[in-house]
């Protein structure tokens, strides 16, 4: 998190690089991907590494999502907001047709109903008490704030309640998934995909003139925004299902549970087939992990590249409070809620699937109400 | 909070390489597992077919 | 001078005694499916005894053998055929036509010799034995302690190579001896016996032509060298291989290791000499089921395993 730069007649130390933890990120890096190449698996590679250049961007740009909604809805500039968006029309170019036309290769798909609503509607609330969505947990704790290792470890917590719940709130019904390449073809379901996004922006555009804001993205948006979207392109080919964030938690969670005794063989959500097999297999088998894991040494290794690493003070109390309810209730809320900004918004609505834009919209005002309470734990209003 | 954190660091990667080292070995080749059948990407089932 | 008539019944009774005595089967006594060096020693000289010695290459065989002997390679001579990568017993035509140029008929009593100085070339003896039990061969059995006794006994070694006398067998296939790829997938009652060592079973390592590491799922794991007495190079006592065979649950088994090697040690002990009823050996083992990984394999190996490989400190 950076604070705005005051000018100052006195010369400001030139950054230094913070050697230790420079080292300690690629390290890590390294070895993680010695292990997987070492157990045949390039894909799991590749998605180290690339977890590590988003974890560079996201830091370097200082893309968050948290920060750009709410700026959006306290002030109307849009501009973090369309920078979102033109990352999402990138993504989409690839990911909506070759989910369509390559067998193997999956859309982020969900369900609409009860589940996916009140889960972006609470995930909403606790991204603004948390400072920070998954992809911003992530680059933030990477990069240094204790705060936000605080945010990871509720977050955590929170997903694997969540996972509990699930399937019951599943049973309260809702509607199959609607994918825009099944009604339109895969090209149809592309242009109707870059329609949707076009809207979102005119409007966006349009609460910014009536509030007389900037709408001008800046050039570490814009930077981010494109050098993300390629990214996600990426995620995708390796991994063959959209970048998740999320999942990946739940997974730490559930066997960090399991190790202090936990039996989560009568859990449903533990039986379904995929978090079945990530939980008996290693952490870095899952795709999901690969990429958290990934972010938070490549916003490490920018950081301490950068600025002396983690020298901030803690904050006060209640603040660490905040992050620790926003923490819960992001991660309960992004397990009903099919996954966060970059799973179930980014990757909804990159996929063509009408899910990514009802969790927008359900996000949204639970961040209106998320920004109302910050004051309360003694956070800023915008 | 810089030592907290080299700590929660060591720990954390610690932990997570003697998971990775202690969980069942294949043996062979991992073939990749398809979500077959599910609704979203953590694998829950769809409405349509819970209705049954 | 004999009457005519009296010619005529000592003539009948002599047909019918030489009747008998040829209905009466080869050996009258019981076969045991282990003799002793002492036994062959009395009996090498029977007509119906066909010694075959199963040790591996043919140096070892000129050197010296049983007299009377006639050599047939374990490795080489076709008791176990390769099909696509995996060893199975020879088929039918193989096996009658394998036997029979042995030397080997129906009326044989057939003696397995291994080399007797270990667990392993045992178990090429107990395969020889099971393989001619499923062709039928109403008696066969191994020598206790293999050349090695005949050798510490002193008995009478020869070095010229015994030719053997073709002779037509007739097979008659004991199919409730075999376990094959598809009764084994679809087992619902029959207990898994593996017979490997227990790094095997527990997936640490793995035979060169195995494709993955570990056991059949269920599988319960009966060494067969546990059965085996490495100080006097035979089987334990019958008391004792019945204690150890204890752990075994009552009814059908089926044996199998990498190959069908061990795997016939375990089903010569249960079948043959404790006299389990309803005892397979499936001769595809690990090799054959380990070819699809659609097949489901259970091993405690873990990724550690793995990298100690890869650097060379496992296996």
């Amino acid at each position: 998190m950076s604070v705005a730069a005051t000018p100052s007649v006195t010369a400001v130390p030139a950054p230094r690089l913070d050697w230790p933890f420079l080292i300690a990120s690629c390290l890590a890096l390294v070895v993680l991907i010695a292990l997987v190449l070492l157990d045949g698996q390039p894909a799991a590679a590749a998605l180290l590494i690339l977890g590590f250049a988003l974890g560079a961007v996201f830091l370097k740009a200082e893309f968050s999502f948290t920060a750009s909604w709410r700026r959006l809805i306290v002030r109307g500039q849009a501009d973090g907001f369309l920078g979102g968006l033109l990352l999402i029309a990138i993504a989409a170019a690839a990911i909506v047709p070759v989910a369509a036309l390559v067998p193997g290769f999956g859309g982020a798909i969900a369900p609409i109903g009860p589940s996916l609503i009140v889960g972006a509607f609470v995930f909403g609330i606790g991204m603004q008490l948390a400072n920070g969505c998954g992809s911003g947990t992530l680059y933030t704790a990477g990069g240094g704030s204790g705060r936000m290792i605080i945010t990871l470890a509720f977050f955590i917590a929170g997903s694997v309640i969540g996972s509990l719940h699930l399937p019951a709130f599943l049973r309260r019904g809702g509607i199959d998934p609607i994918l825009a390449s099944n009604y339109f073809g895969p090209w149809g379901g592309l242009a109707a995909t870059w329609a949707s996004l076009a809207v979102a922006a005119l409007i966006g555009i349009a609460i910014a003139k009536r509030r007389g804001v900037s709408i001008t993205p800046s050039p570490k948006i814009v930077f981010g925004a494109i050098a993300i979207g390629l990214l996600c392109i990426a995620v995708f080919a390796a991994g063959h299902h959209p970048w998740s964030v999320t999942f990946g938690f739940t997974v730490w969670g559930a066997k960090i549970a399991t190790l202090f005794g936990a039996d989560l063989s009568h859990a449903e959500f533990w039986q379904w087939a995929g978090p079945k097999r990530a939980l008996g297999d290693s952490i870095l088998s899952d795709t999901s992990s690969l990429t958290d894991l990934g972010m938070i040494f490549g916003a490490m290794a920018a950081a301490a590249a950068s600025a002396p690493f983690a020298r901030n003070p803690w904050p006060p109390l209640k603040s660490l409070l905040a992050a620790a309810v926003g923490g819960l209730l992001m991660g309960w809320g992004a397990r009903l809620g099919f996954g966060c900004n970059i799973g179930a918004f980014i990757g909804g609505v990159a996929s063509g699937s009408l899910h990514g834009w009802v969790w927008f919209l359900a996000a949204l005002p639970g961040c209106m109400i998320g920004i109302k309470l910050r004051p309360l734990f003694g956070l800023s209003r915008e | 909070m810089r030592l907290v954190y080299a700590i929660v660091f060591v720990i954390a990667f610690t932990a997570l390489v003697a998971e990775h080292l202690t969980s069942p070995s294949g043996g062979r080749p991992v073939s990749p597992e398809d979500f077959v059948g599910a609704c979203a990407p953590c694998g829950a089932p769809c409405p349509s077919v819970q209705k049954k | 001078m004999l009457s005519a008539s009296a010619v005529r019944r000592v003539f009948v009774a002599a047909v019918l005694a030489a009747a008998a005595v040829a209905a009466v089967p080869a050996s009258a006594a019981p076969v045991e499916p282990l003799v002793s060096a002492q036994w062959l020693k009395d009996h090498l000289r029977d007509p119906q005894i066909a010694v075959i010695d199963v040790r591996m290459g043919a140096p070892v065989y000129d050197a010296g053998h049983i007299p009377g002997a006639v050599h047939s390679d374990y490795d080489k001579a076709g008791w176990r055929v390769s099909r696509n990568g995996v060893l199975q017993p020879p088929n039918k035509a193989e096996l009658e036509k394998l036997i029979g140029e042995t030397g080997i008929d129906e009326d044989s009593h057939v003696i397995v010799v291994p080399a007797g100085v270990s667990a392993t070339d045992f178990g090429a003896a107990a395969r020889v034995y099971w393989t001619l039990k499923v062709a039928g061969h109403p008696a066969v059995s191994i020598l206790d302690g293999g050349f090695a006794a005949w050798q510490a006994a002193a008995y009478p070694v020869d070095t010229r190579k015994t030719v053997p006398t073709p002779k037509i067998f007739s097979l008659r296939f004991d199919e409730g001896l075999l376990a094959e790829l598809a009764g084994v997938e679809n087992n619902e009652h029959a207990t898994l016996v593996d017979a490997r060592p227990a790094s095997y079973f527990n997936g640490k390592e793995k035979a060169a032509a195995s494709k993955a590491y570990g056991h059949i799922p269920g599988a319960i794991n009966l060494d067969s060298a546990s059965f085996y007495d490495p100080a006097t190079n035979r089987l334990r006592p019958k008391d004792q291989l019945a204690r150890i065979a204890a752990k075994l649950p009552t009814g059908p088994v089926v044996t199998y290791c990498n190959t069908g090697h061990w795997a016939a040690t375990d089903w010569f002990v249960l079948s043959a000499v404790l006299g389990r009823p309803d005892v397979r050996l499936y001769p595809g083992s690990m090799v054959e089921w380990s070819a699809n990984p659609s097949r489901p394999i259970a091993s405690s190996r873990t990724r550690l395993d793995d990298l100690k490989k890869a650097l060379g400190l496992g296996s």
